[in-house]
């Protein structure tokens, strides 16, 4: 059983005028008396990988043992399928429980994978997407891995395929040395609500399937929707995800019925924590006025049925008292700070990237004073392999002549990722 | 209340209507919020669930008053209006019947704190008078210089914008079968009964003075300035605010009724006012009917009505 529980953190209170309300919404799952996962409880966990020519050798021999090691570490009661691609989608095996039987089969199969061809991932989905269907009541989870870039022949397939596959399942993206694009799996990950990471190197594969595995099986509660409520006249600004990483979600807004927007928040399972922050812009009130500027609640469907997981209150009053409206919640302020940090550290490669070495540098060295400032550091570390610290707390920095481009992907794709607040 | 009538024709209308199908009047909403949004969709916190912002149905919203079968008031905020400016009281002493209902002028600063305070020290100051004994005449006269001086205790920041806080006031006095009535500003007193009806009081507007000049009501209508008051208790009313006062002798069976502009505006007439009103029944239902129709009418106004009956 699930346990959700939700809390806000904000300044309530704006001076005369304002009309900007921020507020950042804790919700954190933890076991005991609460929402009862799917009924089914059926876990499909589809892997989908990258068999084009360039996995050749010792990358493709480190797939087929992660997959290896990935089947037998299935739970007997979920169900799983293997679809590998190059230019075209191949069923290793389809989706299937995973009983002694069935996986011995398996294993058996991702014997008999090879490498060669393109890589056309729209595909590769299509093919995933299509098992998938076959369990519709199902928390469906996949992990999708590649080493290269798509061909741009595929780009306007790709979109069509993840516009069908969105909402269906969700999909962590990995990509495996340094050949593959950043922002190509990003928007992958993106659409399929799932991460993106870089495994360095080849070896690193089993590992991190592993991960995946795990936290796919822990999924408990599937299709779970944000659901904002706001005021006629008032416009959502943005609706971030902040922790445990920056997810955009302004622009998944799905409406509802006036007034009322649903985000995407994919599968919930136990003891999970997320943050998400809401920027409404509303009409001001008048000095004393109060306002419920919107309405927060986590929400997931079955078969039609809506259940209300929590429900929260964004609030919003007026007042003449400058002690009371000039403090800022320290919640959101961090985490405005968070999404600065992971801004200028975009910004900062970027700039990077087209020799911009003076934008970078300053970019690069705003990241690190963000960073040290919010105490997150695993980001600091990872800004280190790319610019050397010379006062932290300044923010100056020098950049580094060689950087190893995995210690660079690396960067762009954990840029992302936030501390909570420190604890003062 | 099931069933809902078009106050101008009587025919049966729904909640969902906006226009009497029969005679296309328009059917006033149940507002209860600010914003124009229906008093369901006020949660339980009080926000409205259109706008946002908190309307709680505040217990000055509406209140009602019943002293016994025969004496009663209700005052509502109407449709319109953030708040109840208006207030009234009622008193019984011996065989005295008191009746004060107060309407405080929007313009003014705090006219709901002018008109509270005005009609409870009015309220307090003639029950203590017709305690004592005194002359229904006097005791009125004293009752409003006693709350003229609580309206202008009020304090308020004075400047060009505000006006202090101010209030119109109209008192009832009965004993024997006479009414003495004292009133400043536009708030008045009926007779309602099955023949002659009639209007006691005159207001205390530019409206009625330049018409009792000379001017005819037609041409007084069309100003501006029609709907002003020249008389009130505030800070800033003529010192000589002494009341205008009238006795009536109550003739038989009917309502004496007390009420503030939020009502006449709809039905100045008194004749009219009879035929809405029940006949022969509780003073609280006669309130209740007459605050419902000027509500039904659009509520523009905060509506106060105070009613004393007499079967006989």
């Amino acid at each position: 059983m699930s346990n959700f529980k939700a809390e806000i953190f904000q300044n309530q209170f704006l001076p005369q005028g304002s009309r900007e309300v921020n507020a950042i919404m804790t919700i954190s799952v933890e076991d005991g008396e609460g929402i009862t996962a799917t009924p089914s409880n059926n876990r499909v966990f589809g892997v989908i990988c990258d068999t084009s020519g360039s996995m050749g050798g010792n990358k493709i021999h480190a797939v087929k043992y992660a997959m290896s090691k990935v089947v037998s570490l299935l739970p007997e009661d979920a169900y799983f399928f293997i679809v590998t691609g190059s230019s075209r989608a191949n069923v290793v095996y389809p989706v299937s429980q995973a009983t002694s039987l069935h996986k011995q089969q398996a294993l058996a199969a991702i014997k008999n994978i090879t490498a060669n061809g393109g890589t056309l991932i729209s595909t590769w989905l299509a093919q995933a997407l299509a098992e998938f269907q076959k369990m519709p009541q199902a928390v469906r989870q996949a992990l999708l891995l590649t080493d290269g870039q798509n061909d741009d022949s595929d780009s306007q397939k790709l979109d069509t395929v993840l516009q069908a596959c969105e909402g269906v399942f969700q999909c962590d993206c990995r990509g495996v040395g340094t050949d593959w694009r950043v922002p190509q799996l990003q928007h992958i990950a993106s659409k399929l609500l799932g991460t993106t990471d870089i495994i360095p190197d080849a070896s690193m594969i089993e590992a991190d399937f592993q991960a995946i595995l795990a936290k796919a099986m822990s999924k408990d509660v599937s299709d779970v929707s944000l659901r904002l409520w706001t005021p006629q006249s008032a416009k959502v600004l943005f609706c971030k995800q902040v922790s445990p990483d920056i997810v955009d979600l302004t622009h998944r807004a799905k409406t509802i019925k006036p007034q009322v927007v649903d985000y995407p928040t994919g599968a919930w399972g136990k003891q999970e924590s997320r943050d998400y922050h809401f920027c409404i812009e509303v009409n001001p009130g008048n000095v004393g006025d109060e306002m419920l500027a919107g309405r927060a609640s986590l929400l997931y469907t079955i078969n039609g049925v809506e259940t209300k997981i929590t429900d929260s209150r964004i609030l919003a009053t007026w007042t003449d008292d400058d002690v009371k409206s000039t403090k800022l919640d320290r919640t959101v302020a961090h985490y405005t700070g968070q999404a600065e940090l992971a801004q200028s550290i975009q910004e900062g490669l970027e700039a990077r990237a087209r020799g911009d070495v003076e934008v970078a540098t300053s970019l690069l060295g705003k990241a690190v004073k963000l960073a040290h400032e919010s105490g997150n550091e695993g980001t600091t570390k990872l800004l280190k392999t790319v610019v050397d610290i010379q006062d932290a707390p300044e923010g100056t920095v020098r950049l580094k002549r060689e950087v190893a481009d995995v210690d660079a992907m690396a960067l762009e794709t954990r840029s992302t990722k936030t501390t909570r607040i420190p604890k003062s | 209340m099931s069933e809902m009538h078009c106050f101008k024709c009587g025919f049966v209308v729904t909640e969902s209507d906006r226009f009497c199908e029969e005679c296309g009047t328009a059917i006033a909403k149940e507002a209860g919020c600010e914003c124009g949004a229906g008093v369901k969709e006020i949660d339980g916190d009080g926000y409205c669930l259109n706008c946002g912002f908190r309307r709680e149905l505040k217990q000055r919203d509406h209140f009602e008053v019943s002293l016994h079968l025969s004496l009663a008031g209700v005052s509502d905020r109407g449709l319109k209006h953030h708040r109840n400016e208006d207030y009234l009281a009622l008193a019984t002493v011996n065989d005295s019947q008191i009746l004060v209902v107060c309407d405080g002028i929007s313009s003014s600063t705090q006219p709901d704190v002018a008109s509270q305070v005005a009609a409870i020290s009015a309220c307090e100051a003639l029950t203590a008078a017709m305690q004592r004994g005194e002359n229904p005449e006097f005791a009125t006269k004293t009752a409003f210089t006693v709350a003229g001086k609580y309206v202008c205790n009020i304090p308020s920041t004075v400047s060009i914008n505000n006006e202090p806080p101010s209030t119109t006031i109209v008192t009832a006095i009965v004993q024997d079968r006479t009414a003495t009535i004292g009133w400043l500003g536009d708030s008045r007193a009926y007779w309602l009964a099955d023949t002659g009806s009639r209007q006691l009081t005159t207001d205390d507007s530019w409206l009625t003075e330049v018409v009792a000049a000379g001017m005819t009501e037609e041409m007084a209508k069309l100003s501006p300035k029609c709907h002003s008051i020249t008389r009130w208790l505030g800070a800033d009313a003529n010192d000589d605010a002494a009341p205008g006062m009238v006795n009536f002798t109550i003739p038989g069976s009917g309502y004496l009724l007390l009420c503030s502009d939020g009502l006449w505006n709809y039905a100045a007439e008194a004749e009219k006012l009879a035929k809405i009103s029940p006949s022969g029944a509780e003073a609280l239902i006669v309130c209740r009917q007459l605050v419902e129709f000027a509500r039904n009418s659009g509520g523009h106004d905060n509506i106060s009505v105070a009613v004393l009956s007499f079967a006989t």
